[in-house]
């Protein structure tokens, strides 16, 4: 996928000009948050669970080649066949590789982020094989020719009306006339639609939530049923996920499944979790012959060690963006690459650059309300504070914004001529707000005045009144004035 | 390059990436942890509300499946699956075949002989399934199904209604209850684990939940005494 | 979180008051009201003359460099009293937050950082969890809603601390609106560089604090309160907004901010 997250201004500009983006990402206050909030208000083990799921991650990183290895080793064990992937290409390649091994038309696809990351359905179409994509959003989304723009709800920018117009033009085959004005009615619809391509498909390509170290299974967390359908009914089953999703034991995996659902959507637990280890196995009735796990990297090691390494803890549960007010406001797209949101801002500089991608960790007020919910307690806010860092010390900021830091900061560690400065600021400044005691516009912070008045100060600074008060109370010999302005020290 | 060598190639370079960076822990470590092997399971937090008796246990798990949207009913014994079963199905269901796998292909199906019951290499696609748990977890009301011969995985996850018998006995408190009597099976870990939470469900159409996505709309548990 | 020991009976503590670069320039009576309240309290107050900005402007900028050596100017000012108390939960945030981060790397300067953090308050979080106040002695006529400025409350846990006070009020209804919690939009540098992203969540505000039905709007933080007060004025709304120790010091005779005479 091409990122755009340099645009994200004028993409962010576009959202909020569009009401119905507005009304969509307006409803995650009553929908996602309030059910988040329930669910984590009736588990009082909740806050623990958040330590011992970063904790688990914590020791996972510090020794992820050990993790793999045996993650490897079971797989193998198994009958399963494992693909290393440094890069996308290797990712796309070696799953190319399996599709044209087995003749493969047609693939069915549950959900997965990283194979947006890899772009692997336009890569897939290139090369003469049809993905169909079966989680009923990312369908919606095929049929629209649309990213995602949230890593749970990828179609949570539509209306229903919107997904009712594309199920008349897509399904031509249907009675032009049905009854499609009920969730229920689209569902039912996508869900007849859907069925046979389960059963036709040749390889079905799922994502993983976690890869078990200690059974060697891949883990899926879903509620739709699509991604187990597709991983059972197809010949070849391929998973497609990346290094830092393994953890070592079953129990780790009933720690984060505590955690995941009440993150994610406030439920207590998804109506399924399957593990799948390795392929079908003598007197299984159903399930894939060959079984793949294609494990990127893309980035992800040089994370590794690195300041910014807990942004690996990730179990894409989606709550920062829910709660995200920068989200809300401009909705998934603005982010211009697959992982929207606080995520999105802390991660996308690491897989594709702090060239490409800085206006993300910038547009955020650091309300800090993602590290508040994030289940596995990633520090996002320092994350992105520390790609800003990394900007400014790149000069990649403007020469203008540079300068005005410099400044700043100079005439701050100059106490005295700083008095002076401001000073004369709050009595220019409250010269122009006049008796309104507002400015309307003012140099520099046009941003500020084409939507809000300026506040102007009361006219001369705390420190000049102190100083002042002082002063007078020496002449006087007043007492009570026993706020000294002096030196640290008597 | 050989697609083979091409791809060994990457997992060096992969694992000598995460050698040469990774960092060994900085705090203390973790209280109960014992070394970095999967085999050493670390403590960890579990809910006290999965503490329970015997018979709270059963109420638990009853509790949390309706809070899911499944429904339940108890049988006093394996003979009386199949009546329960022709009570629940609705007169349209009643017409069709039903795919029975597990256990519960091998239940006395002839007391009740308007049913249509198929086994073994039978129809996944019915419109009803009728299968048995390996256990159920009361913390959060879960069936617990496996991939073994004789089950097929597919009907999990295909019917609109989803049968599914489950003795008392095998009603555990937790998930780690569970993985603990699954090590403790001979055979190695089944080819799939899945925890079935009622039933299929979406929220894709702006937040609205709606049953029966892709997977079965109603699921109806039998819990035999 | 731990916030130190509540006074012993007849001794005072000499608590630096930390005016923060806002309050200094625009909002003076801000500081005056603290020192109001931190004397009924029972401290001594100090305001130390080498004081200017904590440096948050530039770590949020990226200005690592910059920060650091505002963040040990700050440290060297402040040191050597018995607390730091500022009429701001983002400056508070930063000193007991952020500066032993930011030094990290400096063993010595952490340490002291470290030091100074842990004797760094939010005024009304000092006032209620340290020094044990239950009330103040104020009068003030209206129905008010508190917005939680976020560093203020995700960072150092006030919620509770400047409602309680508020309550003791005489004449004040406190009101709740919705989504008080949510940030108001303002974010430093944020709201000029996304002004539009900014404008919208300050509307969405707007609307809260409109159906809460309060006459006043009050916060800790005059960042925040600049930002609301100057999109109400603009709206032409009739809420008045002031910072929250104006009202605990019944220090309201003057305009309320961005109020004029036409
Ligand atoms: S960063 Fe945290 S909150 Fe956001 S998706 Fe990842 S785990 Fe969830």
């Amino acid at each position: 996928m091409q990122p755009s997250c340099s645009s994200f201004k004028q993409q962010a500009a576009q959202a909020l000009r569009d009401p119905k983006l507005q009304g969509a990402f307006g409803k995650l206050g009553d929908g996602l948050q309030a059910r988040r909030a329930a669910a984590v208000g009736q588990l009082p083990e909740f806050e623990a669970l958040r330590e011992d799921a970063r904790r688990i991650k914590r020791r996972v990183m510090s020794d992820l080649d050990t993790w793999l290895e045996q993650f490897e080793q079971k797989v193998l064990g198994q009958g399963g066949h494992i693909h290393w992937a440094s890069t996308a290409d290797d990712a796309r390649e070696a799953i190319l590789a399996i599709c044209q091994r087995v003749g493969a038309k047609t693939v069915t696809k549950g959900k997965s982020m990283v194979t947006e990351e890899l772009g692997l359905n336009d890569y897939l179409v290139d090369q003469g094989i049809t993905p169909v994509e079966t989680d009923l959003g990312e369908y919606i989304l095929q049929l629209r020719r649309e990213a995602p723009s949230h890593i749970v709800m990828p179609a949570v920018h539509l209306a229903q009306d919107d997904i009712e117009r594309t199920f008349v033009e897509s399904h031509p085959q249907l009675p032009p006339d049905r009854d499609l004005s009920t969730a229920e009615s689209l569902v039912a619809e996508a869900r007849q639609e859907l069925r046979e391509h389960f059963f036709k498909a040749d390889v079905g390509i799922t994502g993983a939530n976690f890869m078990i170290a200690e059974t060697g299974s891949t883990v899926i967390v879903t509620n739709e049923g699509n991604g187990d359908l597709t991983q059972t009914l197809a010949r070849v089953h391929v998973v497609v996920t990346t290094i830092e999703r393994v953890i070592p034991t079953l129990e780790d995996l009933s720690t984060f499944l505590r955690l995941l659902p009440r993150s994610a959507t406030g439920q207590e637990a998804t109506a399924y979790v399957t593990l799948s280890s390795g392929p079908k196995r003598e007197g299984d009735m159903h399930g894939p012959e060959e079984f793949h796990v294609v494990v990127l990297d893309n980035g992800r090691s040089e994370l590794l060690g690195s300041e910014n390494q807990d942004i690996l803890n990730c179990i894409r549960c989606g709550a920062c963006m829910n709660h995200c007010p920068v989200y809300g406001a401009v909705g998934g797209h603005a982010y211009g690459w697959v992982y929207p949101g606080p995520l999105g801002a802390a991660l996308t500089p690491a897989l594709i650059g702090v060239e490409k991608s800085a206006a993300l960790p910038n547009a955020s007020t650091f309300c800090g309300q993602c590290v508040a919910v994030c289940p596995v307690k990633i520090p996002l806010t320092d994350i992105m504070r520390r790609w800003r860092v990394r900007e400014h010390g790149k000069k990649m900021t403007s020469p203008l914004a540079r300068a005005g830091l410099s400044a700043w900061a100079w005439l701050a560690s100059r106490p005295a001529l700083y008095r002076k400065f401001t000073g004369l600021a709050a009595w220019g400044m409250a010269l122009c707000g006049g008796r309104r005691r507002r400015l309307s516009r003012m140099p520099l912070a046009g941003g500020w005045t084409r939507y809000r008045d300026f506040p102007a100060p009361e006219g001369e600074t705390f420190h000049a009144q102190l100083a002042q008060l002082k002063k007078r109370a020496a002449k006087t010999g007043a007492e009570g004035l026993r706020h000294e302005q002096g030196g640290a020290h008597e | 390059m050989s697609k083979g060598g091409r791809m060994s190639k990457a997992r060096e370079r992969i694992f000598a990436a995460i050698r040469r960076n990774k960092k060994p822990l900085a705090d203390a470590p973790v209280a109960g942890e014992g070394g970095a092997r999967a085999d050493t399971i670390p403590t960890h937090t579990i809910p006290v509300r999965t503490q329970l008796t015997a018979e709270a246990l059963c109420a638990e798990f009853e509790h949390r499946l309706s809070a899911a949207s499944a429904s339940v009913e108890w049988v006093e014994s394996a003979s009386g699956i199949p009546a329960a079963v022709w009570r629940h199905l609705s007169d349209q269901q009643r017409r069709t075949q039903c795919f029975a796998n597990g256990s519960a292909a091998e239940l006395g199906w002839a007391s009740v002989p308007e049913l249509d019951i198929r086994s073994g290499a039978g129809d996944a696609d019915s419109p009803v399934c009728i299968t048995s748990a390996f256990r159920g977890i009361a913390e959060t009301g879960s069936l617990v199904l496996l991939s073994a011969p004789g089950h097929s995985s597919a009907s999990y996850f295909l019917p609109e209604l989803l049968i599914v018998t489950l003795s008392r006995r095998d009603i555990l408190a937790t998930q780690e209850a569970v993985w603990a009597d699954l090590r403790r099976r001979p055979e190695d870990m089944p080819r799939t684990v899945t925890l079935v939470t009622g039933p299929s469900r979406t929220g894709d159409i702006e937040q609205k939940i709606v049953l029966g996505a892709h997977g079965p709309r109603q699921v109806h548990v039998l819990l035999v005494n | 979180m731990e916030l130190g020991g509540k006074l012993e009976v007849g001794r005072s503590r000499r608590v630096a008051l930390y005016v923060t670069c806002l309050v200094d320039v625009m909002r003076p009576s801000v500081g005056f009201a603290a020192i109001k309240l931190l004397e009924d309290a029972g401290c001594e107050v100090v305001v130390p003359e080498h004081q200017t900005c904590c440096g948050q402007p530039a770590y949020n900028a990226g200005g690592e460099a910059e920060a650091k050596a505002l963040a040990k100017q700050v440290v060297e000012t402040f040191e050597p009293f018995d607390a730091v108390v500022a009429p701001s939960g983002s400056c508070a945030g930063m000193i007991r937050d952020h500066y032993p981060k930011l030094l990290a790397a400096e063993p010595e300067w952490r340490d002291r950082a470290t030091g100074l953090a842990s004797r760094t308050y939010e005024l009304t979080s000092f006032l209620v969890d340290v020094m044990g106040m239950e009330s103040v002695e104020a009068d003030y006529q209206g129905a008010v809603c508190y917005h939680d400025s976020c560093a203020g409350l995700r960072e150092l846990n006030i919620k509770q601390q400047p409602r309680k006070l508020l309550r003791s009020v005489r004449g004040v209804e406190v009101r709740e609106m919705d989504d008080a919690e949510v940030c108001c939009g303002f974010g430093g540098l944020f709201c000029v560089k996304y002004a539009d992203i900014s404008n919208q969540m300050v509307s969405r505000k707007m609307d809260n604090i409109e159906a809460s039905g309060a006459d006043t709007l009050l916060a800790g933080d005059l960042g925040c309160l600049l930002n609301m007060a100057g999109k109400l004025t603009r709206q032409g709304s009739r809420v008045k907004v002031r910072h929250v120790a104006e009202v605990l010091a019944g220090m309201t005779d003057l305009p309320a901010i961005g109020e004029g005479e036409v």
